[in-house]
């Protein structure tokens, strides 16, 4: 009953409804994305209650992924990078006059595969949170080095520097002081830097500003986001046909399964699980030949998959402070600017907030399905903002952003030189995701390390040695390490046999 | 035919003289212990670089792509000057931002940047200021009680 009182309390049911039709509004923008979104909001929160600020954080992550869907189907331009599975087919369809049945069906489809995702989360979560009980501050380290390493890992043809990229993350946090003795680290005597790196105006320079810039080179080349008038696609209902979606229930089932599986590995992201669902889908099609020339299927199993991978990645976030994903990761941030660490304290001592998120997170899902339904037609025209009056804007809201954290200047010089080095990095090749999620976990990661250090007595082998689950850990670790050389060896094989 | 020298090697050489100089830092900390965790992480960042520099060489001795053309060069060139010029209007603003105050300073920057990048319409460059600034006021400074 708590609960229910703490989700339909006014603020938080405020927050709910602007993440959700912000999160739309956001998604749907070509040059904004989920990411963005969450990172700009961040320092709106400061001043709300944690449920109300996490469930506008959550709510806006998972409308975003449903919103660029939108502009992937009208304009073949996915304004997610989860949408570019959906834009071909979606697109494809929309030229045949097919529009509107397309939207309609990515909407439903995203409702149910982000609801699967909120139950899973619901239902798997304690039981996860259990077993992180059974970890240590050894556990914690490895885990902490192992999310890194697995979203720097991941990027394809780029193991190395995602992984340099991440170990950078933690470098830079090491800036203040030192968590356990007090001792001044590279603050160059400055007083604003002993309280380090803040994290929030941090992020909002990596991301915001950086695809400032990115998109100003965009322009120079002639990109300047103006369009037709996409909302001339949507005439008539967008409610899909009952018959249509009774035959498609299995495959929306299917996908919102694999959508959330893929969601709880770390760092795999949207456009994985949509891909593999868009794959599963195709396999299983009587008519695969339509596939990419404009298939309902298509488009209803990746936009199934996409918002359900978006529950997937919260749950081994709460559980184990592993984000399923780079937007998970800054709503690790959000989670520390609210004082919640993740672990089992989230469902014990914390259920209070955390339940009526996870409720609040089911509930957007299937808010933004009605909502989509009846709003899709006005999403569509933020395709229209030139980059032009966007980016200005952009800027703006990133600089009081960063501000309004604690009315500190200070906090917006972290954030214009996070911009730059973000820009740097993004041209020249390194990941910008392995570098926050380094940020954030970094003084949690070297907290545990002291710990453990003191807690081994001496002794360190020997006491990993004893404890099973730092032995997996390590190997996952070990294994993370090697697999970039293992893929460069199969990708190397690749290329000489299609050679031969 | 000159062969283009890898940006990974200029890249990562600057990380590997980064990290020699953040590791010799270390020996000012005040306490031993403290200089651990830093030591470990700036050497997996110089052994990482130094993987990637060994990579950007053979890349560049493999690599059969010639000097881009004219015309890729002037694009290039012209992106990366708006991109600057874009981060020096940013700097500006928030110079203005530190010695005014965030409206004045928001106006400025919203206008010029709207007009670098080609809006001509008064309606659009007076609307678009004027509805943030409203809107960052009613929110940040009435709402949220930040002194702006």
């Amino acid at each position: 009953m708590e609960m229910f009182n703490a989700i339909f309390s006014v603020d938080v049911f405020i927050a709910l409804m602007i993440g959700v039709c912000g999160g739309m509004f956001i998604g749907a923008m070509p040059g904004l994305n989920a990411t963005m979104g969450v990172t700009l909001l961040i320092p709106l929160t400061f001043g709300m209650n944690p449920v109300a600020a996490l469930i506008m954080l959550t709510s806006v992550y998972t409308s975003a992924v449903y919103g660029g869907s939108i502009t992937a189907i009208l304009i073949h331009t996915p304004g997610t990078p989860s949408s570019a599975a959906t834009a071909d087919d979606g697109f494809a369809l929309a030229r045949q006059g097919l529009g509107t049945q397309a939207v309609g069906m990515s909407t439903v489809c995203s409702m149910v595969g982000g609801a699967v995702s909120g139950v899973a989360l619901l239902t798997l979560s304690p039981l996860l949170a259990q077993f992180a009980l059974k970890c240590n501050a050894l556990e914690y380290f490895l885990m902490g080095v192992f999310g890194i390493l697995i979203m720097g890992g991941l990027s394809q043809g780029a193991e190395l520097k995602g992984i340099l990229s991440g170990v950078l993350g933690l470098f830079i946090g090491v800036i203040g002081l030192d968590p356990v003795y007090g001792v001044p680290r590279y603050t160059m005597g400055n007083i604003y830097m002993e309280g380090g790196i803040p994290l929030a105006p941090a992020l909002i320079g990596i991301y915001a500003i950086s695809q400032v810039l990115v998109s100003v080179e965009e322009m120079a080349s002639g990109k300047k986001m103006i369009f037709d008038d996409p909302r001339k696609a949507l005439d008539g209902s967008l409610v899909p046909k009952w018959s249509v979606l009774k035959g498609m229930t299995g495959l929306i089932l299917k996908s919102s399964l694999i959508g959330t599986i893929v969601g709880i590995i770390p760092a795999a992201g949207g456009n994985v699980g949509s891909w593999m669902a868009y794959r599963m889908a195709k396999n299983s099609s009587k008519h695969p030949e339509l596939f990419g020339k404009g298939s309902m299927e298509g488009v209803a199993a990746s936009e199934a998959a996409n918002n359900a991978v978006t529950g997937g990645a919260l749950i081994p976030l709460l559980t184990l402070g592993i984000p399923g994903s780079a937007v998970a990761a800054i709503l690790l941030g959000g989670l520390m600017i609210h004082g919640l660490q993740p672990g089992y304290d989230l469902f014990s001592k914390f259920a209070h907030i955390t339940y009526p998120v996870i409720w609040g997170f089911i509930l957007a899902n299937i808010l933004m399905g009605i909502i989509g339904l009846c709003i899709a037609k006005q999403i569509a025209k933020v395709c229209v903002v030139p980059m032009a009056i966007l980016c200005p804007i952009i800027i703006a809201l990133a600089t009081i952003g960063s501000f309004a954290t604690n009315s500190s200047y200070f906090d917006v010089i972290v954030m214009a030189c996070g911009g730059a080095l973000g820009f740097v990095m993004r041209k020249t090749g390194f990941p910008v995701a392995p570098l926050s999620l380094g940020l954030c976990l970094s003084s949690l990661v070297e907290a545990n390390w002291q710990r453990a250090l003191v807690l081994s007595r001496g002794n360190m082998l020997r006491y990993f040695l004893r404890r099973p689950i730092s032995i997996g850990l390590a190997v996952l670790v070990v294994a993370t390490l090697v697999s970039p050389f293992v893929a460069q060896w199969f990708r190397s094989q690749k290329i000489k046999k299609g050679a031969e | 035919m000159k062969k283009k020298i890898h940006p990974d090697v200029f890249v990562s050489a600057v990380l590997i003289v980064f990290s020699g100089w953040a590791y010799a830092q270390t020996y000012s900390f005040l306490n031993k212990t403290s200089a651990v965790y830093p030591r470990l992480c700036l050497t997996a960042i110089t052994i990482l670089a130094l993987m990637i520099l060994v990579s950007g060489l053979i890349k560049t001795l493999k690599s059969s792509k010639q000097e881009m053309n004219g015309a890729e060069k002037a694009l290039r060139k012209k992106a990366f000057v708006m991109a600057a010029s874009v981060f020096a209007i940013f700097i500006a603003y928030l110079l203005v931002f530190y010695f005014v105050n965030y409206f004045v300073a928001t106006a400025l920057m919203l206008t010029a940047l709207m007009i670098y990048f080609g809006v001509r319409s008064w309606k659009i460059l007076l609307l678009v200021p004027a509805c943030y600034l409203i809107c960052a006021y009613y929110i940040f400074a009435v709402q949220l009680h930040v002194r702006l």
